[in-house]
Formats: structure tokens, C-alpha cells, sequence
């Protein structure tokens, strides 16, 4: 094998108890198995990471990684990866964004940072001169200041990931923010940086990357701008964003509200109109590296916050979720305010949702008093309130301290009696109810996936005939053997269907592409065919595929290694036991043998052992993880 | 000759697509290269809202309208 083009074969390395860095060759075995980005990240947090270790401690690693088409004009790759020891049940923890693609022109596909800096630091990679810069004067500082400062201090051609107040006080959902809006969200990444002392990474890169054949990548780039360009939707998701499917949704009941206990219907586009959205709140189209859609937002805030400032947000519906749909925000202004508040802490938006009407419903069942909360009362919609509760628990103050350390650690401060109205996965909230929409691969895989929900949005969010299906895995290259082993003539087993959606976006997370649907329209051939041409290594679709199960098998065997086990893979009890109205429907409860049944499915078909979920050892074996 | 412009820089994205593709055709690497573009956009104020500028050395070519999809750039 031999790599010409796309990556740049480099890994760098930083030590910030050393304050030393190296640069290492990327292995051929690691791009052979795993391809790049989020597959070569988990191969080597696998690897590099202690049994056991502390996800707080220096010894554990925040493991970066571009895809080999970042860096290219290919549509929509600007995908970054972060894997480490997340400090959630110290399972994986995954994220990305499209915005850390400056590392590529810095030379690097991969950067790992290890240790603890003995005092605040500012990490500035500019090329491959590694810095460690003071940053005592921007500890405690929210990241829209500490971003300002750093800009202010190296120019703002460097791209700043940092932490606020929350990561600082190694709150668990606390977040990596770049340039202001890009977030490394969930599994805690922004603790996992402030217990490095490391407060913002600066990154600036002059260098370029090649491709092996100019000629076939182009062309093969131009097919894929082609059917991107046809896409009727493609304007919709740009001037939409995530709230591309707010009308349908809410038609389906997908809103869940009050910690699970309702659903919005259509009665939401009332409170939340998204026309409204569109002609009174935002101010211009924004995108990742290399997106031609562009569904991120920049806001007119002057009406909101201080005259003349300006917020950009990267996931409007996850703004809307969080703050209108979970704690009962009413309208879009409230709950930009709340969102503000939220990424200026440093803190994920939906986690915070999530802790925050946990505790309003405790209230409301007596499970919390006055005394709890330092006498406020906590009243659903109450966007004061919800905003000063969001930085007590960046702060760890009063009620926020109880919060700042998950969802499950608050359980166990406040008692048993509070953990049936804990809804999480893995620690993590979760989005959407599965009661109401167990056939879509997202909120099913909520319960399955190595860190709990995670965006893997794909065909079935909405309801699909088996034909429907059927065309979709004849799309992505399934035989009709395996067709037929997930559709059947009244419905699909979407245990299975998981796997293989999983797998399709897993390739773009590998490659370094933004996953999201309208870069799922174009063909896993389309993917390998610019994915040899650009790196001059001949890949077929089934090439592409084996490394995302390859990925898959190595993050389960991490979770496994860590002590996860199927019990793991379960959703709340409350999902077993109450049932929900959805309008006039009222949805039965899930059946509980059903639902195992459809996780035993999930394992199958992945080739993992169907009661435990683990992988076989000759797979691992091959990948030189194991023996 | 026709020239590029840049007709409505309110509606740059960010996405640096011009950039890529301008050092891709325009540098002797035929590498994507921003910090060799002849076409750059510039932060405004801190914000993630841009300025654009072409450079003096930019040969008009129009590759960067051609892969601009905000509709900031012009050959004309």
C-alpha cells in the first residue's frame, strides 16, 4: 500500500506534562484497517488508553482525527473526530465537528494530547511549531472571551477550540467550543481538557494537500456536486438547518417534553415558528469546511442580547429540544438566551436540557423542596431560572453541584427514588422517545451505540414502507440474502437496519465527510471512488464498509474492556412502564422482551455474540488489537 | 476580459471552498492550499461573518465562482 495523496501521513504528538511534542509516521497497518479519522481514533484509543484509567487524570488522551478527503474540495469534508476516555461511566467518548480541518493544513491527520500542564495553558500549533503559552489571564473567562483574547493575542487567522467555566470545573457535560460555535459535544470533552489545564488549543496551518489523480478526483468530485446540486432539499437544509423535519416531527410526535412525561404535536410549530425563525432571527447562512450546504446559523442577537453582538449556533434544533422542548421554553428568543448562556459556560446543550428537566420534574414530585434549590422555585418555561441553573452547574453552586457531575451522579446524591426519572443511555440524555418511534435506526441506537445517543439521523426517522427499505439496502449494496434478513413484507427489524445505517455514516465519519443526510444521498461506490483517487489506494465500497465495522468492533471492545456489558444497552424503565399521548394517539408502553429482542438482532447482524454483545476475538485478533 | 468579483460578501459561509480551489489550480503543487489562494476571506469583527477579498495576483480564471454556492462571487 502506498499512500500519495490525502493524507498527510503524519500524526503529532503533545505532552503537556512534558511540554514536549514529536511527530510520528501514520502506520499503514492503522490506514489499511481503519482508513482515518474516527476509525484510525479508535484503533489507537484502544490501544493507548490504560484499562481503567481515569478519565480525569493525565493519563488519559484527547485523540484527534481528519479523515484523508479533509483538506480537499470534496463536498462537506471538513469532519473532525475526538475520541477519549469519556468521563461518563469512562466508556468511549466520541464527537466531531466540521471545523477543526485546520490540523490538515498544520501537516497532521492525527494529534493526541496527553498529561496535565502544571499551570492554564494555551496550546498553539502553527505548522509544526508546537507553543505552550501561558493562559493564567484567560482561566475562568467564558469561551466567547477566551476565543476573543486568543484571537486578540495570535490573530484570528487561528482556529481556537476551547473550554468555558464549565470544562474548567470539570463539570461532566461540559463541551469543546470552536471559534465560538463548532462544539465537540457530549461525553464530557470539555472536562477532559480543563483536567489538562489545557484552557484553548490555537491552530494555523499554511501547508496543502495533494491528490494521487488530479484528473479522477475531479471528475469524481464533479459528480458528486452534481447529484448534491440536484437535491431539492438542498436549499431547504441550508436555510432550515437541523429544523429541516420540524413539521413532520412534531406531526409524528418525535418532541418529547417534561423529562418524557409528553409529547409535543403540531401545537409545537405554535410555539416555535420556524418561518419566524428564518425572517426575525437569522442573520446569514454559515458552514463547516468545504460544505456547499451550509445548515449552520448566524443570529441576529441584537434583539436578544447585547446590541451589536453576534451568535452563531451550530444545531438550531438541539437549541429547541434542550430549552423548548424538554424544560418548556416557550418561543425562539428564550431559547436562544438559554443556548447562549449554555455555549458561553462551555456546556452541551442537550445534557443540559436533560439534567435541567430532570430536576424540574423531581420538583414538581416533591422529590426536590425549596431548601434543595436555595428557595427557587423551579417552574417549567422559566428561562430565568433555567439560565441561572445552567451556570450554578458550570460554577458547581448550590443545585448546579449536584448536576455538575451527570446525570447518574445526581441520582446518587439525591437517592434512589429519583432514578426512574433519569433519562439517559450510558449516562448521556437522550433526544427523542422511543415509544413513540422504536422502527427509526436514531432513536433505537440511542440504547445500542458505545456512548448513548448520537446524531445517526438517516432514512427511517420517519415512517418507511419495506419497500422503501428494501431500496435503500439494495442502495448501499446489500444482498438480497441480507435484505431479506431485514425486511419483510409488513416491516423491518431495525436491530438490524441499525447496523448497516450506522456503518454508512460511519464511512463519512471516517473519511472525514459531515454526516449528515444530504451527504448520504451520494453512493458508498461514489465515496470509494474519490477516496481512491484522491489517496491512490484502489477501494471498493466493501472496502469502505469493513473499516466501519472494523471501527465499531474496536469501540465495543473498548466499552467491553471497561466493564460494559448488554445491560448497558437499555433505555430507561419509564419507556417500559407509562404510556404517552401524542395528540389524540396514546402510545402503549414499549414492550420490554421486544425491545431485547431487537438489541439481540442489533448484535447479530453486526457478527458480535447475540446475548453479550462481544465481538469475536479472531476479529480483534486481525486488526492487531488483540494478541 | 471578464473579472472576478465579489458581489454580495454578506453571504459567505465560511466554508473556504473558493480558497481551496483557487491554490489547487493556481499553485505549481496543484495542492489545496488556502494560505496560497489568491481569493481570501477575512473574520469581520470577531464573529463568524466574513469579508472577502481577491487578491492582485488572482488571474480570474473563475474557478472560485464556480464552486462558491452562497452566491458571494462573480465573473462579469
Amino acid at each position: 500500500m502506498d499512500i500519495q495523496g490525502g493524507y498527510t501521513g503524519k500524526i503529532l504528538r503533545v505532552d503537556l506534562t512534558r511540554k514536549t511534542s514529536e511527530i510520528e509516521s501514520l502506520s499503514l497497518d492503522l490506514v489499511r484497517n481503519f482508513r482515518g479519522g474516527a476509525g484510525i481514533n479508535a484503533a489507537l484509543a484502544y490501544k493507548e488508553l490504560e484499562k481503567f484509567g481515569d478519565p480525569l487524570s493525565p493519563e488519559n488522551k484527547m485523540i484527534f482525527g481528519l479523515g484523508p478527503l479533509v483538506g480537499t474540495i470534496v463536498p462537506g469534508a471538513g469532519k473532525g473526530n475526538l475520541t477519549t476516555r469519556s468521563p461518563h461511566r469512562k466508556f468511549i467518548g466520541i464527537s466531531g465537528h466540521g471545523l477543526f480541518g485546520m490540523l490538515k493544513f498544520a501537516g497532521f491527520d492525527h494529534l493526541v494530547i496527553s498529561g496535565q500542564a502544571e499551570t492554564p495553558t494555551l496550546l498553539k500549533i502553527e505548522d509544526n511549531r508546537v507553543s505552550f503559552l501561558d493562559a493564567d489571564t484567560l482561566w475562568s473567562l467564558d469561551v466567547f472571551d477566551t476565543t476573543d483574547r486568543v484571537w486578540e493575542r495570535l490573530g484570528d487567522r487561528f482556529h481556537v477550540t476551547c473550554i468555558g467555566p464549565a470544562g474548567e470545573n470539570l463539570v461532566r457535560d461540559s463541551s469543546m467550543i470552536t471559534n465560538k460555535y463548532a462544539t465537540f459535544a457530549r461525553t464530557g470533552t470539555g472536562a477532559v481538557m480543563g483536567s489538562k489545564n489545557l484552557k484553548a488549543l490555537a491552530i494555523h496551518g499554511s501547508g496543502g494537500i495533494a491528490v494521487a489523480d488530479k484528473n479522477r478526483f475531479l471528475k469524481a468530485v464533479k459528480k458528486a456536486y452534481q447529484i448534491l446540486r440536484a437535491d431539492p432539499n438542498l436549499l431547504n437544509w441550508r436555510k432550515y438547518g437541523t429544523l429541516i423535519s420540524i413539521e413532520i416531527f412534531s406531526q409524528l410526535g418525535l418532541y418529547a417534553s417534561k423529562n418524557y412525561q409528553s409529547a409535543f404535536h403540531e401545537d409545537l410549530l405554535d410555539r416555535f415558528p420556524v418561518d419566524e425563525f428564518v425572517d426575525t432571527l437569522k442573520k446569514a447562512d454559515l458552514a463547516c469546511q468545504a460544505c456547499p450546504v451550509g445548515c449552520k446559523h448566524h443570529l441576529n442577537f441584537d434583539s436578544i442580547g447585547e446590541p451589536g453582538s453576534g451568535l452563531a449556533v451550530s444545531c438550531m434544533n438541539s437549541v429547541m429540544q434542550a430549552f423548548g422542548n424538554f424544560c418548556l421554553v416557550n418561543g425562539w428568543k428564550e431559547a436562544v438566551r438559554c443556548a447562549e448562556t449554555a455555549a458561553r459556560m462551555g456546556l452541551d446543550f442537550v445534557s443540559v436540557g436533560s439534567l435541567i428537566s430532570f430536576v424540574f420534574e423531581l420538583y414538581d414530585r416533591g422529590l426536590l423542596k425549596d431548601k434543595d434549590t436555595g428557595g427557587q422555585p423551579l417552574r417549567w418555561g422559566d428561562g430565568k431560572v433555567i439560565r441561572d441553573l445552567t451556570r450554578k452547574i458550570a460554577l458547581r453552586e448550590g443545585l448546579g453541584e449536584v448536576l455538575a457531575d451527570g446525570i447518574e451522579h445526581a441520582v446518587k446524591t439525591l437517592g434512589p427514588e429519583t432514578a426512574p426519572y433519569a433519562m439517559h443511555s450510558k449516562g448521556l440524555g437522550i433526544l427523542y422517545d422511543p415509544r413513540v418511534r422504536l422502527e427509526s435506526t436514531e432513536i433505537f441506537s440511542q440504547f445500542t451505540n458505545v456512548r448513548g445517543y448520537v446524531s445517526n439521523v438517516s432514512i427511517s426517522m420517519v415512517e418507511r414502507t419495506p419497500d422503501q427499505i428494501r431500496r435503500y439496502c439494495s442502495r448501499i449494496g446489500l444482498s438480497p440474502d441480507a435484505i431479506d434478513r431485514i425486511v419483510s413484507s409488513d416491516g423491518y427489524n431495525v436491530g438490524k437496519l441499525n447496523k448497516w445505517t450506522e456503518d454508512v455514516t460511519s464511512v463519512l465519519e471516517i473519511l472525514g465527510i459531515c454526516m449528515f443526510p444530504p451527504y448520504q444521498r451520494l453512493s458508498l461506490d461514489l465515496w470509494a471512488e474519490i477516496y481512491s483517487a484522491a489517496t491512490g489506494i484502489e477501494t471498493s465500497r466493501k472496502d469502505l464498509i469493513a473499516a466501519a465495522e472494523n471501527m465499531w468492533n474496536v469501540r465495543r471492545a473498548y466499552n467491553l474492556r471497561e466493564g460494559a456489558s448488554h445491560l448497558d444497552d437499555i433505555c430507561p424503565e419509564r419507556f417500559f412502564k407509562e404510556p404517552i399521548s401524542v395528540g389524540s394517539r396514546r402510545l402503549e408502553p414499549l414492550d420490554k422482551s421486544r425491545f431485547l429482542e431487537l438489541v439481540r438482532s442489533y448484535y447479530e447482524e453486526r457478527g458480535w455474540d447475540p446475548e453479550t454483545g462481544k465481538p469475536p476475538f479472531e476479529k480483534l485478533v486481525g486488526l492487531g488489537i488483540l494478541g | 476580459m471578464k473579472q472576478v468579483r465579489v458581489v454580495h460578501p454578506e453571504k459567505c459561509s465560511g466554508c473556504i471552498l473558493c480558497c481551496l480551489v483557487c491554490s489547487f489550480f493556481q499553485s505549481s503543487e496543484k495542492k489545496f492550499q488556502p494560505s496560497k489562494s489568491f481569493i481570501r476571506p477575512y473574520r469581520k469583527d470577531k464573529t463568524n461573518r466574513f469579508d472577502v477579498e481577491i487578491l492582485p495576483d488572482c488571474v480570474h480564471c473563475g474557478a472560485c465562482v464556480a464552486y462558491c454556492e452562497y452566491g458571494v462571487l462573480e465573473k462579469s
